[in-house]
């Protein structure tokens, strides 16, 4: 299968998949609203799940001919690029293991949160997710300028969603009583935001970090493994969070 | 444009849409076995009567609870004990919600039901049974507005006379609006389901 797209193509496919998570998510909060069908939220979470993993963090590239020689830079990356899944996969874990836990201790009943600003911190991390996937296509076709201005605001709009999240809502549920200590459904919610609003923060310092090598000329076109594992850290953050918005603010009735 | 993503787009689509007409059409809507009103429901007209301990009953103060309204009286041979009862063991059935539904029973026959003889009438059913009754001005009103028949009727009986009446039960919801209506002899089942129902 080849997936090697010219630069505009492949920006505009990375558009039509952001206008369809945007309406498949516009729709998950629809169904939440109306009449709630839990089975309805969880088959839109896995249709955007499916499409961030395959459009966004080119999980078919694991499926990729890796080059004969085992010193060259695509073979080396090919075995990073498994490590890199494998450290998601293990990752995912955590993240299955609270969302367990979730739905074990509250079932079908969610706390007391406020919608508008979960939709918005969620429309904010899609949305960046949109914007890293513009600057891995630029660097796969060497626009550094590109790059750096798309990551930048990928950046800005991670660390909105970070700061609506632990600046905002926290503070918001603990003025509504929700504190970690004050029962289940608060040490879930603290529990489930917390471990991925730290995983929204280290991947701001792997942005950092892809930004500053970038402008020292480390990548190319051809060779920018970094950038590539910064996008798809990224867009798993992005996917964790799929599962989770629902989970804690669309699923089930209001404790 | 890539044919390939504009399917995908489609299909993804098509089967949240798929899936939501599937649960739109065998969602089981919940369904009540009174009659039930039309939507805006109405609200029930007020029903304002002193009870037996001097004070005043005002259907609207009972808001937040369900009422089942039933009209009889006292002397009633037949209708009125038979409902008394089922709608006791409706508040059995009810178990720990039964303090959120309240059973007011109001006279057809104001000339022998007096406010102490009609409460102590329904307290011979259950203890939380609210009986009222009053002038007859009062009362005609109140018929009026819920479509009470009732006639005077000889008859051979000791009590004299007996009532003929309307003998339908009135589910009024917590929000104080008429919203079911049940016969004579529904199942005490039936209505206990709908009360668990309302109070979900």
């Amino acid at each position: 299968m080849s997936h090697i797209l010219d630069k505009s193509s492949a920006l505009r496919q990375g558009l039509v998949i952001f206008v369809y998570l945007a309406v498949l998510t516009a729709l998950e909060y629809f169904v939440a609203v109306t009449f709630g069908a839990v089975s309805i939220l969880v088959l839109v979470a896995v249709i955007k799940a499916a499409l961030v993993m395959y459009y966004y963090m080119h999980i078919y590239k694991l499926n990729e001919d890796s080059d004969e020689d085992t010193h060259s830079y695509s073979y080396k990356t090919g075995t990073n690029r498994l490590g890199l899944w494998l450290f998601l996969l293990s990752d995912a874990f955590v993240f299955a293991g609270l969302m367990a836990v979730r739905i074990n201790l509250l079932g079908l009943t969610r706390p007391h949160l406020n919608q508008l600003l979960g939709l918005a911190v969620t429309a904010v991390l899609l949305i960046s997710s949109f914007f890293m996937n513009r600057g891995e296509t630029a660097m796969a076709h060497g626009d550094k300028k590109g790059f750096i201005t798309n990551v930048l605001i990928t950046f800005v709009l991670g660390f909105g969603f970070l700061l609506g999240v632990v600046a905002v809502e926290w503070p918001a549920a603990i003025a509504e009583g929700l504190t970690a200590s004050s029962g289940t459904p608060g040490a879930v919610f603290f529990m489930m935001t917390g471990m991925h609003a730290f995983h929204v923060f280290t991947g701001l310092i792997f942005l950092l970090v892809v930004m500053n090598n970038a402008r020292k000329d480390v990548y190319s076109a051809d060779q920018h493994w970094g950038v590539e594992a910064a996008a798809v850290y990224w867009h798993f953050v992005d996917l964790v969070w799929i599962f989770f918005y629902p989970a804690l603010y669309l699923i089930g009735k209001l404790l | 444009m890539d044919k390939k993503i504009v399917w995908v787009g489609f299909l993804s689509l098509a089967v949240v849409a798929a899936a939501i007409m599937l649960t739109l059409v065998f969602a089981k809507p919940v369904s009540f076995y009174g009659t039930s009103y039309n939507e805006p429901y109405p609200t029930a007209p007020q029903i304002e009567l002193i009870k037996s301990n001097g004070e005043t009953f005002r259907l609207s103060e009972q808001k937040g609870k369900i009422v089942l309204l039933f009209f009889g009286y006292t002397s009633c041979p037949d209708v009125c004990p038979t409902t008394l009862a089922e709608f006791k063991q409706v508040m059995d059935g009810m178990e720990n919600k039964a303090e959120q539904v309240q059973v007011v029973f109001v006279s057809v026959d104001p000339k022998r039901d007096t406010p102490e003889k009609i409460q102590k009438y329904v307290e011979h059913f259950d203890q939380g049974f609210i009986g009222l009754s009053g002038s007859m001005d009062e009362l005609e009103s109140i018929w009026k507005n819920y479509g009470i028949f009732r006639e005077e009727v000889k008859s051979d009986s000791a009590f004299g006379y007996i009532v003929n009446h309307t003998a339908r039960t009135y589910l009024i919801d917590a929000d104080g609006n008429l919203r079911l209506s049940y016969g004579f002899q529904t199942p005490v089942e039936n209505i206990v389901s709908d009360l668990k129902n309302l109070l979900k």
